[in-house]
């Protein structure tokens, strides 16, 4: 058996015990278990893809640089996704982003809009149009969602992840589902 | 000569103005070969000189926008140093006919270069991937610089003449005449080294590298590969 | 409830934050209007879309601009003070910092320890330049002329590695490609100067290959990228 074939074989544990030793091509096999998810995420939450593609490259860097620290207490993705979302939010704040933490009435226009809903058939949401739209959500919004609907984060972690309350945690989300919907039905 | 009917001719004007583009334009320079230069630097696509008749004075540039949006600059010092520059991105193939003896300078980031039948002083380099072929070869200096394509050379050697070849990852071929005088420096890493049975003096022989001379070293041929092999041909 | 008040909680009430008192009042506003009964199901539609997006790809470069980073992260680990001196001392630093080190790197340690003993600890000041120039000094062992050739290749990369966002995604992924083989090259040769440093024709070969990375340096200088 190849050592790729073994690599393939082995779980996210031990790929990261054998990265830790320096192993490269253990590495190479976590990069590419995991770097559609790790682009994905930041993609979603910077929304620009060359700005993506180099925080992926960082993330993957920095996680050689300390896949040693990574006991296996949680799940590897768990552990990754995290250090990916850490390394977004630092990048946000070097680049001076400013994650809206305002929570004003009327902003979404959230009532409007119930009265003109299209009726209480079950629509199909395409999900190529809902990538897009998320696109277009206001940094602030659009960490939250990611980070809540995408990602599956609770609450209190996407709050503690933020530096935000848990409160306006889940007002943003809220809201960002409420935009995303508008924009979505301004598409059809 | 085509006989066009009256009504068709403004659409085959047109046609032609459309497809000009496409099929190549350029431009031409007059130079004094023993003091005038060339120097071409492509993006991608392959770049082909050949020799003009002996003694011409005429340097004919053809370029074809093969694709994308590249900017073609063409400028020339005092007849002298002529310089052929393409910026943005595309692939565009040239066509040049130099005179012999006129000195040339080549750079591709991606592509074929093929040079023959010149006697000036050369230097071809591509950055990445393509070949470096030269053929029917009299220079008294040659530089060939590949990357992960092959480089071959065909031609004679002139004494007291400087011959490098190299390529990173490519195979280099030097075919010479069965008689040719020439001190050898060949190196590579990951291939091999066959000399093609040049009946060669050795100064330092192992798998790697070979210093060698034949006849009384009067040329120097310098041929370096990192991973491929390096072949000479005797050339009877 | 009113639709304002409903519209509000459904998010909450979706996500299963709300008490279950609050839960029967959405409910029962739910019941009688469709309009809030709408906004729950596309709300409901777009939580369980958002858990089933596509992945993006990145570009197939990738991975060789990662292992290149990493190739050049653990050379420069030979030098824990490097020019990012900040805060704390080098020993502090030294300390903090998690070392792995590749067979060439510690063959390199090897001569470096027997430099270390040929010259002796009392001819050195302080742990600080210790720790300076004899770091630096293994990375440079296996050729006289290494450091030189490697400043002069950090400097001009820095001004392109500057640039390089703007490139052309496939001309980029190209020259990092080479890059990256020719690194990966220069460092077998350099694990082989390691175990026989006195070794000319890989010495010849590390120079070369030191040249080499220049020349694409060079090249893309003259492209004016």
């Amino acid at each position: 058996m190849t050592a790729k074939a073994i690599n393939n074989a082995a779980s996210d544990h031990e790929l990261a015990k054998a990265a830790a030793q320096g192993d490269t091509e253990a590495f190479e096999t976590l990069y590419e278990r995991h770097h559609r998810r790790v682009y994905s995420l930041c993609l979603r939450m910077v929304a620009n893809a060359t700005e993506a593609e180099d925080l992926t490259q960082e993330v993957f860097v920095q996680l050689f640089r300390k896949i040693g620290s990574f006991r296996g207490e949680s799940a590897f993705t768990t552990w990754l996704h995290r250090m990916t979302v850490n390394h977004v939010l630092m990048h946000f704040r070097k680049r001076g982003v400013r994650l809206e933490k305002t929570t004003e009435e009327g902003e979404i226009g959230e009532l409007q809009d119930i009265v003109q809903s299209s009726g209480e058939r079950p629509r199909f949401i395409d999900r190529i149009a809902l990538d897009k739209a998320i696109s277009e959500l206001p940094p602030g919004y659009r960490s939250v969602f990611v980070l809540h609907d995408v990602e599956g984060f609770e609450h209190e972690e996407v709050a503690d992840m933020l530096g935000v309350s848990v409160g306006t945690s889940k007002s943003q989300l809220h809201k960002a589902r409420m935009r995303l919907r508008d924009l979505l039905n301004k598409k059809i | 000569m085509v006989n066009l009917d009256k009504t068709l001719l403004p659409a085959f004007l047109l046609a032609l103005l459309i497809c000009a583009p496409a099929l190549g334009q350029g431009r031409d320079f007059r130079v004094k070969p023993k003091e005038s230069s060339l120097e071409v630097i492509n993006q991608v696509g392959t770049i082909r000189v050949t020799a003009g008749a002996p003694g011409s004075k005429k340097v004919q540039i053809n370029h074809k926008k093969v694709s994308g949006d590249a900017k073609i600059d063409y400028s020339s010092e005092d007849d002298k140093k002529i310089k052929v520059e393409v910026t943005g991105k595309g692939t565009v193939d040239f066509e040049i006919v130099v005179p012999p003896s006129l000195d040339v300078d080549l750079l591709s980031y991606k592509g074929a270069i093929f040079v023959s039948d010149l006697t000036g002083d050369i230097k071809a380099r591509i950055t990445t991937s393509g070949n470096i072929t030269f053929t029917g070869m009299r220079s008294k200096k040659v530089e060939a610089h590949g990357s992960t394509g092959n480089v071959s050379f065909t031609g004679e050697l002139q004494d007291e003449g400087r011959y490098t070849l190299k390529s990173f990852s490519g195979r280099i071929d030097a075919t010479l005449p069965a008689d040719s005088d020439f001190r050898l420096s060949a190196s590579t890493f990951g291939g091999v080294i066959d000399l093609g049975g040049f009946a060669m003096k050795f100064e330092r022989q192992t798998n790697q590298l070979v210093e060698a001379s034949s006849g009384k070293g009067r040329a120097s041929v310098k041929l370096w590969s990192q991973e491929g092999s390096i072949h000479l041909h005797r050339k009877p | 409830m009113e639709c304002r008040a409903t519209a509000r909680s459904l998010s909450d009430y979706l996500d299963g934050w709300i008490s279950a008192d609050e839960a029967r009042s959405v409910e029962a506003h739910l019941t009688g209007c469709p309009a809030c009964r709408s906004l729950k199901m596309e709300l409901t539609e777009l939580k369980n879309a958002a858990r089933e997006l596509p992945l993006h790809t990145p570009s197939k470069a990738m991975w060789a601009r990662i292992i290149n980073e990493i190739e050049a992260d653990r050379s420069g680990q030979w030098q824990p003070v490097g020019e990012d001196a900040g805060e704390g001392t080098w020993w502090e630093k030294f300390k903090s910092r998690r070392f792995s080190f590749s067979l060439p790197q510690l063959a390199g340690a090897g001569a470096l320890a027997v430099a270390v003993a040929v010259f002796g600890y009392s001819s050195l000041d302080s742990p600080g330049q210790t720790g300076r120039l004899n770091l630096a000094g293994a990375r440079t062992a296996v050729l006289p002329d290494e450091d030189q050739l490697i400043r002069e290749f950090d400097r001009r990369m820095a001004a392109i590695n500057a640039r390089k966002a703007s490139w052309d995604p496939q001309m980029r992924a190209d020259f990092e490609s080479q890059m990256n083989r020719i690194d990966q090259s220069l460092s077998k040769c350099r694990q082989m100067l390691n175990e026989k440093p006195d070794d000319k024709v890989h010495q010849e070969m590390v120079r070369s290959l030191h040249k080499e990375k220049i020349q694409l340096v060079n090249d893309v200088e003259r492209l004016k990228w």
